[in-house]
């Protein structure tokens, strides 16, 4: 008869066993869904990156899995029960048989007895151990401290930080960042693009040396005009490049494009002993076009190659300004 | 008779595996699910005092990786941006040119600084345009204090560089001077 319970408890395990995988299944997956934290929906989410599985996820498949092994425990019983039921009646004359079907059954229902009590003990215990509270109540223990909808992995407190770019930035002294601050000015990598958006061709330790500067010329960018425009300083754009004295470094394309003209801007043109001619359509152009980081950058390359670093240390309050210049060698 | 006491505890014992899977599916049933708060993935602020409102909000990022809710200024009516610069937006102050069409943009008035939000960076720089610097700090603190609708602690959490031109002062120029109430502020006379 043992031999004879093989084959349906065979049927059995064929029948319920692959469903336990993760896809959905009747009696769920035993992992649940919301574990699987490499899911590409969940890395979406957000700038939150989920890395994996937390404590939670673990009491939820434990919980799981015991729901499963009952219910498989349940189906096997009302089998068992049904054979021994049919091989009782059927074997009506036969006395060891339907005390075998008898004993069968008797066997089931303390088996079911059994089987539930556990699960019954085990929500009691867990829950008495964790301290869960009179409001908690029957019901799945793993839900003490992985409450339905609550988060079930562990997050990343921010996206992996940048390697470093290919400049190598100064750090310390009179220079310690940061790279992100006002429009990008104090940023190399953007310096050097700026200047190439100019047709100029810069070193990462000019451009870390121009980044620098734009810290200490315009707070990297947040103050476009001098604290002296209109009184005799003519300098602009995060770098602080003369319009009037440099007007040749803002004839590149990237000045072009920010100033919305197709040709030379002169911007010489529009000031007078450096002092901006009012109501001048060349000096409001040549101011928009200085606020630009591209032409900024463009035009601090120009001077850059055609006065060299000198140019940012006439003032008298540039001390700073050049211990960017003698960090960077120039 | 017999048969009859068999049929019985047949019955009896096909009733009592009913109510156990009965049972078993009831409690297994995951309670009602209770209306559980989101996650708070923003440890630094508490923006409570504008939730109940209908003020858009939004996330930015914090200087120790995380992120914050505030008050969505990038929204607000004096926030402008920089035309000139994708993606920078100034919250009070100038960027000090004019458009084609003769439209000089303007921020929210300030005296003595700009306030400027870069997206790139998630970052907020304060450029302090005069003396004293203290005062033009103190004024920019409450303008942001206002406009981010955050407290004090809140906004130390934001990445803001607070600074100034060699022009303006020489010897503070450089330095992240910080909010006042922040740790690590630069006390200023």
């Amino acid at each position: 008869m043992r031999v004879a319970l093989l084959p349906l408890i065979f049927v059995a395990l064929i029948t319920f066993v692959p469903l336990s995988a993760q896809a959905a299944t009747f009696f769920g997956p035993i992992v649940p869904p919301e574990c699987n934290c490499e899911d590409e929906e969940m890395l979406k989410t957000g700038d939150r990156i989920t890395t994996a599985a937390d404590w939670g996820c673990v009491m939820q498949t434990v919980q799981n899995l015991m729901n499963f092994a009952v219910a498989i425990s349940i189906i096997i019983i009302v089998l068992t029960i049904v054979y021994a039921g049919v091989m009782f009646m059927l074997s009506s004359t036969n006395a060891h048989s339907r005390e075998a079907g008898r004993k069968l059954i008797g066997n089931a229902v303390i088996g079911t007895l059994v089987v539930l009590s556990a699960w019954l003990v085990v929500d009691f215990v867990m829950k008495v151990l964790y301290d869960a509270g009179p409001e908690v109540g029957f019901g799945p223990w793993s839900e003490i401290l992985a409450p339905g909808g609550a988060p079930r992995c562990f997050q990343a407190s921010g996206p992996p930080t940048p390697l470093p770019s290919v400049i190598d930035v100064f750090t310390g002294g009179g220079y310690d960042g940061p790279l992100g601050t006002g429009t990008g000015a104090c940023d190399p990598v953007l310096v050097k693009a700026g200047a190439a958006a100019g047709g100029y061709s810069i070193s990462n330790a000019d451009a870390n040396t121009l980044a620098c500067i734009a810290r200490f010329e315009s707070t990297c960018g947040a103050r476009n005009l001098n604290y002296r425009w209109g009184r005799g300083s003519s300098a602009a754009g995060p770098f602080q490049v003369l319009l009037d004295g440099n007007s040749r470094a803002y004839e590149n394309a990237a000045c072009y494009q920010a100033a919305g003209v197709s040709g030379p801007l002169n911007c010489d043109d529009g000031f007078r002993n450096g002092n901006p001619i009012a109501g001048s359509a060349i000096v409001d152009r040549c101011v928009r076009a200085a606020a630009n980081l591209n032409c900024s950058a463009s035009a601090a390359a120009y001077i850059l190659r055609t006065q060299g670093f000198g140019a940012w240390v006439t003032d008298p309050n540039s001390a700073k300004q050049r211990q960017c210049i003698n960090r960077g060698g120039g | 008779m017999r048969n009859l006491w068999m049929i019985g505890i047949f019955s009896v014992g096909a009733l009592l595996v009913a109510v156990g899977v009965a049972a078993f599916f009831i409690l297994r049933t995951t309670p009602e699910q209770a209306e559980v708060d989101p996650p708070v993935s923003f440890p630094n602020a508490d923006p409570s005092d504008i939730r109940p409102t209908d003020v858009p909000l939004v996330e930015v990022p914090t200087a120790d990786g995380g992120s914050v809710v505030i008050r969505d200024f990038l929204k607000s009516e004096t926030t402008i941006e920089d035309v000139q610069n994708p993606g920078v937006y100034y919250l009070a102050g100038s960027p000090e040119y004019c458009l084609m069409t003769d439209d000089c943009p303007a921020a929210a008035e300030l005296p003595g600084a700009n306030i400027i939000f870069n997206t790139a960076y998630g970052s907020f720089t304060v450029a302090l345009l005069e003396e004293p610097l203290s005062d033009a700090r103190h004024r920019a603190e409450q303008f942001l204090l206002n406009t981010l609708g955050t407290d004090q602690t809140g906004l130390c959490a934001l990445n803001i560089y607070v600074g100034t031109d060699s022009y303006v002062n020489d010897s503070f120029a450089g330095t992240n001077l910080g909010l006042s109430f922040c740790p690590g502020a630069v006390v200023l006379p």
